[in-house]
């Protein structure tokens, strides 16, 4: 048995214990997991993509679909690293590609799932230990910046007629006016409320990409 | 799976803290696994700005979504395109509603109506317009008017006193009684000719021993004097002319 696993196997219970969490500070927690952890390698890489699809091509698509979701839910869990625990889990799960080929039985997304809970439940472990307070949000003071709006501007100029027109009916009216002035949109475009809402966010998805693009060239104040 | 009515519900729920252990990680799977399911969490993320931000959340929720999505990168970022599109909406506000166009105004009405009843009324439409379109090809009842002709042996009219009719109706039926050698045909063939000499030609079923009838519409039948000639034609395709004419006059 080579050093590294010994090492492993002594070391994961301890790592993985309240009192681990509780009194070894945040930042020697981070750097004794990565130490700790196996870094992938090419073939376990393949090794997982196989797993996941024999088809390479869907494999990697599939890979890729997983990533973006587990980044997404971690970030719903206030992570404040979702892209890192995203790859912390595929790592974990990686890790384990021999033992799921032989024994795993069902969808492999799954199973990421599963892993992914344990992350999350480990950093909101992190999260409420006192020598790392929860982040506080950031705070964008008042209507947002003068940058994001000099971008969304832009963004706005660069949108088809029709969907500049959709967005701005479909934010027009405040409170109880807003259903009824969604409904009146819907009906105009001849179009089912659901219908309509999943439009709105296609249009902002294409704003919020083109934003994103134009805060990266535009210098900061 | 396909996204249920409670599934907008409990994405939200997810969104603001208030499932289960078990809940969410029932989520959770749909989410990496679902397509349709994982999209419908994107829109509700933005809803959830867009009611954070107009203070709609109760003050549990607006905390829990502080400290749980908002401080993501993510959430960041929704949250700072979610104040800059109201800032530029507020901007940029639209001119009063128009007043929708009869079209709109139906379109709008059709689509609040529920599935069945626009199954109904489309049914409906069908069976109007396939009603309408079939009754304007079946011919409305046409009046008739009757005359009958005895066969003169004079082939001019002159010197015999023709049978002479108003027509107001939309269709003349004349009887033309046979010469009494005639051999019946298997169908005769009418030659009309009016008083400027120029002439048509009806073809009439037979076999009637003693008269030949045919429809002449009023519009081949303006006012003036008429003669008819008559063939037999036999089974044989052999055509035998009828001697004598028939006289009358469009008054």
């Amino acid at each position: 048995m080579c050093l590294t696993t010994k090492f492993r196997r002594l070391t994961v219970p301890i790592f993985e214990s309240k009192l681990f969490f509780n009194v070894v500070p945040e930042s020697f927690r981070s750097l004794i997991h990565e130490m700790n952890k196996k870094s992938p390698t090419q073939e376990a890489f393949d090794e997982l993509l196989a797993w996941l699809d024999p088809d390479r091509e869907k494999a990697a698509e599939k890979y890729e679909r997983i990533r973006l979701r587990l980044i997404k839910i971690f970030a719903c869990h206030g992570c404040s690293e979702p892209e890192r625990l995203a790859d912390e889990t595929i790592d974990r799960v990686m890790s384990k590609t021999e033992w799921l080929v032989e024994n795993y039985v069902g969808d492999p997304t799954l199973y990421f799932c599963g892993v992914a809970r344990n992350v999350v439940k480990e950093d909101v472990r992190g999260r409420v230990n006192p020598a790392t307070p929860p982040p506080m949000p950031e705070v964008v003071e008042g209507n947002g910046g003068q940058r994001e709006y000099d971008c969304l501007d832009q963004c706005m100029q660069k949108l088809p007629e029709n969907h500049r027109h959709i967005v701005l009916a479909y934010y027009q009216d405040e409170g109880r006016a807003k259903i009824v002035g969604r409904s009146k949109l819907a009906a105009e475009l001849g179009i089912t409320l659901r219908a309509l809402r999943l439009r709105t966010y296609h249009i902002r998805l294409q704003l919020r990409a083109c934003m994103e693009v134009c805060l990266r060239q535009s210098p900061t104040a | 799976m396909a996204l249920s009515n409670h599934d907008p519900e409990t994405i939200r729920r997810y969104l603001l803290g208030q499932l289960t252990d078990d809940e969410q990680s029932t989520i959770e799977q749909r989410l990496l696994t679902e397509d349709e399911f994982f999209e419908e969490m994107e829109v509700t993320k933005d809803e959830l700005v867009e009611d954070y931000l107009a203070k709609q959340l109760t003050k549990e929720e607006a905390g829990w979504f502080e400290q749980n999505f908002l401080v993501s990168p993510e959430g960041k970022q929704r949250q700072g395109f979610a104040k800059a599109l109201n800032r530029y909406v507020i901007d940029h506000r639209l001119p009063a509603q128009q007043k929708l166009t009869l079209a709109q105004r139906f379109v709008a009405f059709w689509n609040s109506q529920p599935g069945l009843l626009r199954a109904a009324g489309a049914m409906a439409i069908v069976v109007i317009v396939v009603g309408i379109f079939w009754f304007s090809r079946v011919p409305s009842p046409k009046s008739f008017a009757t005359l009958t002709l005895q066969n003169s042996p004079s082939t001019r009219s002159a010197g015999i006193e023709s049978s002479k009719v108003k027509l107001r109706e939309d269709v003349l039926t004349l009887t033309l009684s046979l010469p009494a050698p005639a051999t019946p045909g298997v169908s005769y063939r009418i030659e009309l000719m009016n008083d400027k000499g120029e002439t048509k030609t009806y073809e009439v079923p037979g076999p009637n021993a003693q008269s030949v009838s045919v429809e002449i519409p009023a519009a081949h039948l303006p006012r003036g004097q008429y003669a008819i000639t008559m063939s037999a034609i036999r089974a044989n395709g052999t055509v035998q002319r009828i001697p004598g004419s028939y006289y009358f006059t469009i008054e």
